[in-house]
């Protein structure tokens, strides 16, 4: 295999937010690096920052009460910060995409759905009207939405959950970008569709070599659809590797533990009873990632005084599988 | 013991918006038939688990039970009484014993009001609490929901997503309900908070004797708070039945489609399972195929299936299957 190459990097980021409270720190020391072609799957807490890292490298931290405090984000080696906003619309939507995670508050409600996607192809591609709009009912299509001649005129309320979902994810691959951020893409949809849309993802990582960015929770979809994972807590990341190593051999106890309270249809369930399932329990503090010690302490099975004192650094755990765990070596080879 | 609540063939159509243009040249008025006749029941203290593909009617039905939405036809039998076209002034109490939590806990809640005042408001007009006792109801739900009393001055973008639920739930409970609708109430959480969730409604169904409609469409989730499952495609149930059953051994071809589509995490049970890829045209709502709605896309399809609408076949113990060739 050649070497891929390192289209998207994201180096050292930091997000903070401003709030009554004092300041929030969103994202913390962020690094990670999407090759061409490849599925990179984002998970974690909800609140862990991801949908900020996703937003911080297309720029489009609200500002305030956002600031990105530190860090670069580089696309094909060139340093975003030095464009200027003119040169950064011209990379949103055609070299950088993103679907975002709420359709609801994302899709413009007075504007029909053909207007909402006619918008990027007509800005980037240009055509006729008639070119926009074949345009427009082949990604439809592409998105398995029945019924392409009568949704393209119709109102987002006049759309299924799951429709507004697909109408986002076309959107976002009308103009065949070469980043695709995917922020929780199919959470709308059911098992089959969502099938549909990941294999058209990953058709077009074949075709193109579309780079995708893929964050969600389902580690079902992750572990059939990406490449490398990284897992975020509290603004860090705290586990990263190849797929199969990081759900058949997880070495953080977060990650560990996401994986124990997945629902699973294979679990014995006593008949006609509900069955309970397992927690991590209690929540994320605010803050984790300035804490002085590991931000998952609080709530780790494995933890000890050292762990709450001293932030536990990245080790190499494996091939291209690093762990910022001091118990990394007690999770080898047990089950998750 | 009668059922808390009892749908028959419940109907809801959809007129689409049309420009001024086609108003004036009098084109015809396409209507989506959003839910095309369903049968539903939901028993005391029961959850019924939903599940069907995306657009396939689910929300409308939770919609049409809370009356948001007026059906065209069908009967909806709640506690004996058809509230299907009730006045709204007679409807009135009945809504404080039907109840609702959305998917999105972001787009549900105000943004310039404090979450104790979002949980207080059902909960002022229903039951006529005011002042001090209103705010110490509010605390008392704020804690059953693993939430803190010093939180309720806060607004909605100071929590988590998780947090937001669990303040959609408490707001939802404030009422004492007897049926909740849950539309897609975890899909946007992470699995670990997800759990916390999914628990925590299953102890207050326990505690409070509550009913749950639960939407969604992690199959896995539906199976581990369901005691019975309905599942939908185009506006109507093709497969109803107790949790065990219809998990174990589904009768028609969309849920066994359905279930073998599922994302599997372990890559060696995955490379074991059989996949049942839907292929053929996406029926469309506004002109739905003749016979079986399924059987464009149905890898089991024989002639009649095209022109004769399935029967509902039962196998007497509540788990009925509308094909011709149930499996
Ligand atoms: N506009 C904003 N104003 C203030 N704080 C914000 C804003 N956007 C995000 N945050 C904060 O930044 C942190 C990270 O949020 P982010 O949306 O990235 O989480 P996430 O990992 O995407 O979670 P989820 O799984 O729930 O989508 C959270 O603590 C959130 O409260
Ligand atoms: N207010 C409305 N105006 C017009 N059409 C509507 C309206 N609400 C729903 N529909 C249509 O009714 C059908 C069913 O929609 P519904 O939202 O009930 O689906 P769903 O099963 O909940 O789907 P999802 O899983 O995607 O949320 C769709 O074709 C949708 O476009
Ligand atoms: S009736 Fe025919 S088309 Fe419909 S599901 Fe059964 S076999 Fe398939
Ligand atoms: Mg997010
Ligand atoms: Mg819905």
């Amino acid at each position: 295999m050649s070497a891929p190459k390192p289209l998207l990097q994201i180096d050292g980021l930091s997000v903070e937010f401003s709030a009554r409270a004092g300041s929030v720190s969103a994202v913390d020391d962020i690094s990670l690096t999407l090759h061409e072609g490849e599925i990179l799957a984002v998970v974690g807490e909800s609140g862990s920052g991801k949908s900020v890292t996703a937003l911080s490298a297309l720029r489009l931290i609200p500002d305030p009460p956002g600031r990105i405090v530190a860090g670069s984000v580089s696309l094909d080696g060139i340093d975003l910060a030095t464009l200027d906003e003119a040169q950064m619309r011209r990379i949103r939507g055609k070299e950088m995409a993103m679907i975002f995670q709420d359709p609801m508050s994302s899709l413009n409600p007075i504007l029909t759905v053909g207007q909402q996607i006619g918008e990027a192809i007509s800005l980037h591609q240009g055509g006729t009207k008639q070119d926009v709009r074949d345009r427009i009912l082949e990604v439809l299509e592409l998105v398995r939405i029945p019924q392409a001649e009568l949704r393209i005129d119709q109102y987002p309320h006049e759309l299924s959950g799951g429709m507004r979902q697909r109408i986002m994810i076309a959107m976002a691959l009308s103009c065949n970008p070469r980043v695709l951020l995917a922020d929780e893409p199919t959470t709308a949809l059911d098992v089959t569709i969502q099938a549909q849309i990941l294999a058209l993802l990953r058709d077009l990582r074949a075709r193109l070599g579309t780079a995708i960015l893929l964050i969600t929770h389902d580690l079902g979809v992750v572990a059939e659809n990406a490449d490398r994972v990284v897992v975020m807590y509290g603004g860090r990341k705290v586990e990263e590797g190849p797929v199969e190593l990081l759900i058949g051999a997880p070495r953080h106890p977060y990650t560990r533990g996401l994986l124990g309270s997945m629902p699973n249809l294979d679990q014995a369930l006593v008949p006609g009873r509900q069955g309970r399932l397992t927690e991590i329990q209690g929540s994320v503090p605010i803050n984790a990632a300035r804490l002085p010690g590991c931000g998952f302490a609080a709530r780790c099975p494995f933890a000890d005084d050292h762990c709450v004192a001293v932030r536990p650094p990245f080790v190499r755990v494996g091939d291209g599988h690093i762990s910022a765990c001091w118990k990394h070596d007690e999770l080898e080879g047990i089950q998750p | 013991m009668s059922a808390l609540l009892e749908v028959t063939g419940l109907v809801k159509r959809f007129e689409q918006t049309r420009s001024l243009f086609d108003q004036l040249t009098k084109k015809p008025v396409k209507a989506v038939q959003a839910v095309s006749g369903i049968d539903l029941t939901i028993g005391a203290n029961e959850t019924l688990g939903l599940v069907g593909e995306s657009g396939c009617g689910k929300s409308t039905v939770g919609r049409c039970i809370l009356r948001l939405e007026t059906p065209d036809a069908g009967k909806i039998l709640f506690d004996g009484q058809d509230i299907a076209k009730m006045e709204e002034s007679a409807l009135r109490p009945l809504r404080r014993r039907l109840q609702v939590v959305f998917q999105d806990p972001y787009a549900s809640l105000n943004p310039r009001r404090t979450v104790g005042d979002a949980v207080g408001e059902p909960l002022a007009n229903f039951t006529g609490l005011k002042g001090a006792a209103l705010r110490e109801e509010v605390a008392l739900l704020f804690e059953r929901v693993g939430l803190r009393r010093d939180q309720l001055d806060r607004f909605p973008h100071e929590f988590s997503g998780g947090q937001r639920q669990r303040i959609g739930i408490a707001r939802a409970l404030g009422p004492k309900p007897d049926l909740i609708i849950l539309d897609e109430p975890v899909s946007a959480l992470d699995v670990s908070v997800q759990a916390q969730v999914v628990n925590l409604l299953m102890d207050l169904q326990d505690e409070f004797g509550l009913s749950y409609l639960f939407i969604a469409h992690d199959l896995a989730v539906v199976r581990h708070i369901s005691q019975r499952v309905a599942v939908m495609y185009l506006g109507q149930v093709v497969e109803a039945g107790p949790r065990d059953i219809v998990f174990a051994q589904p009768r028609h071809p969309y849920t066994q489609s359905l279930l073998s589509a599922a994302p599997i995490l372990d890559a060696q049970k995955r490379r074991l399972a059989k996949r049942i890829i839907l292929g053929g045209d996406l029926p469309s709502p506004s002109n739905p195929p003749s016979g079986c709605r399924f059987h464009t896309r149905c890898p089991y399809v024989q002639p009649i299936c095209k022109t004769v609408a399935p029967p509902s076949v039962s196998d007497g113990a509540g788990h009925t299957a509308n094909c011709h060739f149930p499996l």
